[in-house]
């Protein structure tokens, strides 16, 4: 009975193998069709991601301050991701970015669709004389009818 | 002069700094500019010297690290239960060197392993650092040989010694590194190198030899053992020039930007000294707290002390705010700004109210505005008061909102570090706006009492009623409604109370400027008391925001976040695999844990998040699984609709069940070679529930959330959903709403306009705040979480721990004012009443300390008692669950794999392993061993307990990155042999430790707070009983001293002070009645000598009379021819001698019988004055006065006054021969008027000083000598005291005491 138990559960995990492997197709979104007021939405959400892009490039805060949400998340390097109020977000990004000269920097992947669009990118900068990278994810959220940036994490 | 002095003392030492520091900034700046020329110059020679210094330090800190080892294996080759033959099958003499092995390693990453000549290990502590050491050890020498190998993720060191008798070899290892990036709360991080990169100051990593190779800008340190073969190697990243340029600028200009700031402080002292020396108080004033806020700004330019200190103090991921231009841009710089501004604004209050520089200004006010004017200035300063009050309030809300600090944490007595400065912060904040809204009331006060004449009742009627009238104009103005209007008021009122105390003090002649630490404990404890409570209203508002936070988080349909680190964790497998691997190594996976490499180099791994990745082959074959943290069915109902959607599209499901909150996430992805070929596929799964890796951690709702929302500890806080107004699910126990969600609060959420609507509610009895928000996705989906409501102990207890930090507080200021008082060489005598005080103090107290210190222990142990007893039971109950399963060693070898131990820990919910011998046989979390989360090898203690020792039940702490588990141990038995141990990890219950804390502290030590309080006050009040008995006496005593013998003691009590006291009044009253003797005596004295002196004085002219008249008529009898000039002669004599005994009787009619007086309120300065006026024409004598301004006045007859001071200016003019100086000075002492009047005469002689206030006592040919003794009486009578003092030579001081 035992033994049988065990092929059941053996039979089971079986079907969590793949049966078929498609073609690679176009990825697809899981978000639905583009519409008139989505393309509106995809418009300022870009424009959003513009004005942060330009922000880190310059390794300045300024440029996107005001699009920091009430309570950001963020995560720099090994740190823990934590929340921080919108002036507290500002202090500790502009703590990050002082003493960090900007060498290049622009969002490689946006995903500007859905509820929660996100953009990441290479940041490459020089500190004390070494070029270093780092990946920059953020995240923007609805608020008031306009996007926020929720979550700002560097990796 | 006295400041003069002190300028010169403190000016010139300042002065010099300031030259000194500016000369050394000017260095400075000039050698910054050569920097990047000087080294660039010596640039080679620079590298050589920093590689040589990196092979050095790095030489030496392996060398320092294999010294440590090198010396715990010398020590434990000593141990003779180590040196004996080990036999496995000689259980005692196993055991024992189990034993000793323990003794040996000095922490828990530590290993140590008896080790055969082939390699096999007999006895152990620690984890397995290879199952076969056999190529490793060094048979050929006794010397102690070392070498570097790697185990699963990290990389060890190990040094080893053949022991000599029984040439078994003693290896111990410690870990170096960790090789992934993988999450700390999987594996511990370990880092050798990063100790290294802050010694060396750039980045260094650590490899075993060749398996790396250096890229462009890297050099590598290789080092070897004493057999000259490379064990490691040392990847150092080379500093640029333009790096090392860097780095020294950067030190150059911190050098400067000291020098600056201490040039600053120097240059600003002596400003503010030469301002002082002046004595020019209002510029004084002025100028301290402008040079203050000037120091403030220049070192927050300058970004000193923050560069100095640094730390967890200055970082904005503590505390950061936008407020008063960067002053608090972090912590630390909050608490220098807040400390400037207290002391600025304690200056400002000390100046104008306690040194009274305000009534100048009020009247200059009052006489340029009028009366209507006057009460519109108090309006606005009534406004301007609640816009301060607002700006408090605005600062208090950002210390709260904008920073990270948990103030509220139940288990602790005491706040932490962080809570406990912005505590002080809040308090310190408080005493300055106390401080300055206290001296704008106080000058609006001033200003009505002046236009109203006087009349204080009516100015205070008017004061009161401006500042009524101003407050709803200020209501009306504020648009921002930050703050409810009655905190605003109650402020106000405080603020009016304070001022009017103030007032009243002054009136009554105490002298504030040595109270004035008094009034700082006041103003602190006030400050307090309106601070705390704004405080913990923003704290309740911040945690309402992280609520609805919380509420936001669960209604949203997916992470972003999540599903990007799912998506890239498929990129970055996909694209390591191709370039690292090939389709063979598919055939290998399981072996090589290639699932776990893919997983442990990807964000996922490093995220920390429950996970699992799953490699297919080309044929759609599972080969090889990494799963951490999900259970078997979790996994296969994602993976089953994973794979019916798209390649690379993530999919988001939502929870697994009916308590359990938190989404996962899945997606796949194929791997294709560079030609395109596919290879094979990946799969990627991923939980949202963070915290949990065994069954048996609850899955407490909102851990997931961190730590935002503060006392999840002590109370349930419960997440709900409803659906078309139905419950669908919820986390609540104790909080488990009703099914149906009512009609009024859906219609109530229909009509709100903000997103979240908070209501209080009554869940199962309990109270509750509940917050209700609407998906505006999906207008059907309501989500609302319940938080249990604290009785008020929990919030009391938050108010004491923040009441402490009002003490220390008060402590400091005392130990400031020790201090000083100590350097004035004035040090404060403890009295009966303080030192009494103390002693209550330090009675409650020790019991409380002790109270505390043992609690926590009793709290752990009965906790973890509790949860061994509970962990006995279940290790129990599978045991015999196992043990009906197995009927020989067989089963349990073929049996017993890791799909039975998922099965059954699925049924009983509880994770566990079994080991056979040392070695893991099966386990429900199998993948946690495979990949070396877990050690595969028994724990050394707990084998020898368990299989050599026969022990049923063993504990042992185990750990799994961060998190600490206890794990315990059973032997499994077949036919009465043992043949392998279970294992059933729990968790440390940390939480139920600190729950039950928390409740010990919010109940006992309320409690204690409370009775602590009391005994404070009934010590105060004891102490003040005790004492005043002896304050009477005390002041009766100086009353004696005094001259005051018409005093009695009353003192009720029957005890020794009793006594004391009756003693007391007994020896007055005898005191009494010889002094009056003595005065009886006396004035018989007086009366005889001036019945002397009146017989004498009235002798002297009689005589000559008698002899004139005698003259006459022998003159008529002889008739002489010249009795008619003789006539003349005569009658003129006895006229004139007539007149004199005239005068003689006038003027002892004066001291016999003084004049009625007539009593008026007399400006005494005008007195003087009138009578320095009369004498000022004398030659060679000149007058200074120093009269007190304002000009002091007293209740007096202004003649017989007038006439005092006419005689006491006379007497100094007739002791002055030829020039000299007469003194006139008054002052206010309390309710004293004292006025001096010093001559630079002769003096009066010692041996006649006492002598000079007898009636008829002269040193002057002329005159009654009764001058001053009816000056002494005039004083008297006005119930003032006159006393002299005098220097033969020197001159003599007259002092008059009037009471005002």
């Amino acid at each position: 009975m035992k033994r049988m138990f065990v092929i059941l559960l053996l039979f089971y995990s079986s079907e969590a193998q793949v049966r078929q492997i498609s073609d690679v197709s176009q990825k697809k979104e899981i978000v639905g069709t583009p519409s008139t007021n989505l393309d509106q939405q995809h418009s300022k959400v870009l424009a959003v991601f513009k004005n942060i892009e330009y922000g880190i490039r310059m390794c300045t805060v300024e440029e996107f301050e005001g699009e920091l949400c009430a309570m950001v998340s963020i995560a720099i390097g090994s740190g823990e991701r934590r929340y921080f109020s919108m002036n507290q977000a500002v202090s500790v990004l502009s703590g990050y970015f002082s003493g960090r000269r900007p060498i290049s920097f622009e969002f490689s992947r946006i995903h500007e669709k859905g509820a929660a669009p996100y953009a990441t990118g290479r940041l490459v900068y020089i500190q004390k004389g070494n070029q270093e990278s780092v990946q920059v994810y953020v995240s923007l959220t609805r608020q008031d009818s306009r996007w926020v940036i929720n979550q700002f994490n560097i990796y | 002069m006295g400041m003069t002095n002190d300028y010169v003392r403190y000016a010139r030492p300042a002065l010099w700094g300031f030259f000194i520091c500016i000369a050394i900034t000017a260095v400075l700046i000039v050698a910054r500019f050569f920097i990047p020329t000087f080294i660039s110059y010596h640039w080679d020679g620079e590298r050589y010297t920093q590689r040589t210094r990196a092979e050095q330090v790095i030489r030496e800190a392996f060398q320092t690290r294999i010294e440590k080892l090198t010396e715990i294996v010398e020590r434990a080759s000593r141990d003779t239960s180590l040196s004996t033959s080990i036999n496995p099958n000689d259980i005692p003499v196993t055991l024992k060197a189990f034993q000793s092995l323990n003794f040996y390693t000095l922490n828990d990453d530590q290993t140590i392993d008896l080790v055969d000549s082939q390699g096999n290990v007999l006895a152990w502590n620690g984890t397995s650092i290879s199952s076969l050491y056999k190529r490793e050890l060094d048979q050929n020498s006794p010397e102690p040989f070392v070498y570097v190998t790697q185990n699963g993720l990290r990389i060890y060191l190990t040094v080893g010694k053949r022991l000599a008798y029984n040439r078994l070899f003693l290896l111990v290892s410690e870990p170096l590194e960790v090789n992934s990036p993988i999450s700390n709360r999987f594996v511990q991080k370990v880092s050798f190198c990063s100790e290294l990169s802050r010694t060396l100051g750039t980045q260094v990593t650590f490899r075993l030899p060749q398996t790396y190779v250096a890229h462009q800008g890297e050099y590598s340190i290789p080092v070897v053992n004493r057999a000259n073969k490379t064990i490691a190697e040392f990847f150092i990243a080379e500093t640029t020039l333009e790096g090392e340029t860097s780095s020294k600028t950067d030190l150059c200009m911190m050098l400067i930007a000291l020098c600056l700031a201490c040039g600053c402080l120097f240059f600003v002292s002596t400003i503010t000294l030469w301002i002082a020396k002046k004595n020019h108080r209002w510029m004084t004033t002025t100028v301290l707290i402008l040079s203050l806020w000037f120091v403030r700004f220049v070192w927050r330019e300058l970004n000193i002390p923050a560069t100095l200190i640094g730390g967890w103090l200055f970082n904005p991921n503590l505390y950061a705010s936008p407020f008063i231009l960067g002053l608090s841009s972090s912590l630390g710089e909050l608490i220098i700004t807040i400390i400037t501004a207290a002391a600025s604004a304690w200056f400002f209050f000390t100046r104008n109210i306690l040194v009274n520089e305000t009534k100048g200004i009020a009247a200059r006010i009052g006489s340029s505005f009028g009366r209507i004017g006057s009460i519109i200035f108090v309006c606005i300063i009534s406004m301007l008061i609640l816009w301060l009050f607002r700006g408090f309030s605005e600062a208090v809300r950002s210390f709260v909102f904008d920073s990270t600090i948990r103030y509220s944490n139940p288990s602790e007595i005491l706040p932490d570090g962080a809570a406990a400065l912005m505590y002080f912060n809040s308090i310190m904040l408080g005493v300055s706006l106390l401080c300055i809204s206290t001296v704008l009331i106080y000058v609006g006060r001033k200003l009505l009492f002046i236009q109203y004449s006087s009349a204080e009742n009516r100015s205070r009627i008017i004061f009161v009623s401006s500042i009524i009238i101003s407050i709803p104009i200020f209501a009306l103005l504020d648009r921002t409604q930050i703050i409810p209007l009655l905190r605003s008021v109650l402020f106000i009122t405080i603020c009016i109370v304070f001022a009017e105390f103030i007032i009243y003090w002054k009136n009554a002649g105490f002298n504030l400027i040595s109270r004035r630490w008094k009034l700082a404990v006041w103003i602190v404890v006030s400050s307090f008391i309106f601070g705390a409570s704004l405080l913990h209203q923003e704290l309740q508002q911040r945690e309402r925001k992280e609520v609805e936070a919380v509420a936001n988080e669960f209604l949203r349909s997916s992470d972003s976040w999540l599903t990007y680190i799912v998506q890239d964790g498929l990129r970055s497998s996909a694209e390591s695999f191709t370039v690292n691997f090939n389709s063979y190594s598919f055939s290998t996976a399981k072996e090589d844990n290639l699932a776990f490499v893919l997983w442990a180099k990807s964000l996922i791994g490093k995220e920390g998040y429950n996970s699992a990745l799953i490699l297919y082959n080309q044929q759609g074959n599972e080969v090889d699984r990494f799963v951490v943290g999900m259970n078997k069915q979790e996994q296969q109902n994602i993976l089953i609709k994973v794979f019916a959607g798209e390649e690379e599209a993530v999919h988001v499901f939502d929870r697994t069940g009916p308590k359990i909150l938190g989404k996962q996430y899945g997606a796949w992805t194929t791997v294709r070679d560079s030609s395109g070929q596919l290879l094979g596929s990946i799969a990627i799964l991923l939980s949202e529930r963070q915290k949990t890796i065994f069954h048996e951690e609850e899955t407490e709702p909102l851990r997931q959330y961190g730590d935002r929302l503060e006392n999840d500890a002590i109370r349930e806080i419960a997440v709900h959903e409803y659906i078309n107004d139905s419950l669908v699910f919820s986390t609540g126990r104790k909080l488990y709403p009703e099914r149906i969600l009512s009609a009024t609060m859906d219609g109530e959420l229909q009509r709100t306009t903000n997103s979240a609507l908070w209501e209080n509610i009554i869940i199962n009895g309990y109270e509750t705040e509940t917050m209700f928000m609407r998906d505006v996705n999906s207008p059907k989906r309501i989500a609302a979480i319940s938080l249990e409501d604290l009785d008020f102990r929990w919030d009391m207890f938050e108010y004491l721990k923040e009441f402490f930090i009002c003490l220390v507080v008060l402590a400091v200021i005392g130990i400031f004012i020790c201090i000083r008082k100590s350097i004035q060489k004035d040090i404060p005598a403890l009295g009966f009443r303080g030192k009494l005080l103390i002693g209550f103090t330090c009675i409650t107290l020790v019991p409380l300390v002790v109270l505390s210190y043992y609690n926590k222990q009793l709290v752990e142990e009965r906790v973890q008692k509790q949860g061994e007893i509970e962990l006995y039971s279940e290790l129990v109950r599978l045991q015999d669950r196992i043990s009906a399963y197995v009927s020989d060693e067989e089963d349990f070898v073929k049996g017993i794999d890791d799909d039975f131990c998922e099965a059954l820990a699925a049924e009983y919910g509880v994770d566990f392993s079994i080991y056979r011998g040392a070695s893991i046989q099966a386990s429900s979390r199998s993948e946690l061993y495979r990949t070396s989360l877990l050690d595969g090898r028994l724990n050394g203690k707990v084998f020898a307990s368990t299989i050599l020792d026969g022990k049923t039940h063993v504990l042992a702490k185990e750990k799994i990155g961060s998190v600490a588990y206890v794990v315990g141990y059973t032997p499994l038995s077949v036919n009465e042999s043992v043949v392998g141990v279970l294992a059933i990890p729990t968790l440390n219950r940390q939480k139920e430790i600190e729950a039950e804390l928390a409740q010990q502290n919010a109940f006992v030590f309320g409690v204690y707070a409370i009775i602590f309080g009391i005994a404070l006050v009934g010590g105060g009040l004891l102490a003040l009983r005790f004492a005043r008995p002896l304050q009477k006496l005390t002041q009766a005593v100086e009353n004696v001293a005094e001259g005051n013998l018409d005093i009695n003691v009353s003192v009720k009590s029957h005890d020794e002070i009793g006594t004391l006291a009756k003693s007391f009044n007994d020896m007055i009253s005898k005191l009494r009645s010889s002094r009056e003797e003595l005065a009886k005596h006396e004035r018989e004295n007086a009366w005889r000598e001036m019945a002397k002196q009146v017989a004498h004085e009235i002798r002297n002219p009689l005589t000559p009379i008698k002899l004139s008249i005698q003259h006459l008529r022998q003159a008529f009898k002889d008739k002489a021819p010249e009795r008619e000039e003789i006539l003349q002669r005569v009658t003129q004599t006895v006229i004139d001698q007539i007149e004199t005994l005239s005068r003689i009787a006038t003027e002892f009619s004066h001291f016999a019988k003084m004049p009625e007086r007539k009593y008026e309120r007399v400006d005494i300065d005008n007195l003087l004055k009138e009578a320095i006026n009369l004498f000022r024409e004398v030659q060679g004598v000149s007058f200074i006065d120093q009269l007190a301004s304002p000009t002091i006045k007293v209740i007096a007859d202004s003649d017989q006054l007038r006439g005092v001071f006419i005689n006491i200016i006379r007497n100094a003019i007739q002791a002055i021969e030829k020039a000299g100086t007469i003194t006139i000075s008054t002052i206010k002492e309390g309710r004293v008027c004292l006025i001096t009047i010093s001559d630079t005469g002769l003096g009066i002689p010692e041996e006649i000083r006492s002598k000079i206030f007898e009636p008829n006592f002269s040193t002057k040919s002329e005159g009654m000598g009764i001058g001053l003794a009816i000056a002494r009486r005039v004083i008297e009578d006005h119930g003032g005291k006159i006393t002299c003092q005098s220097e033969r030579g020197k001159g003599t001081t007259f002092e008059i005491r009037l009471p005002v």
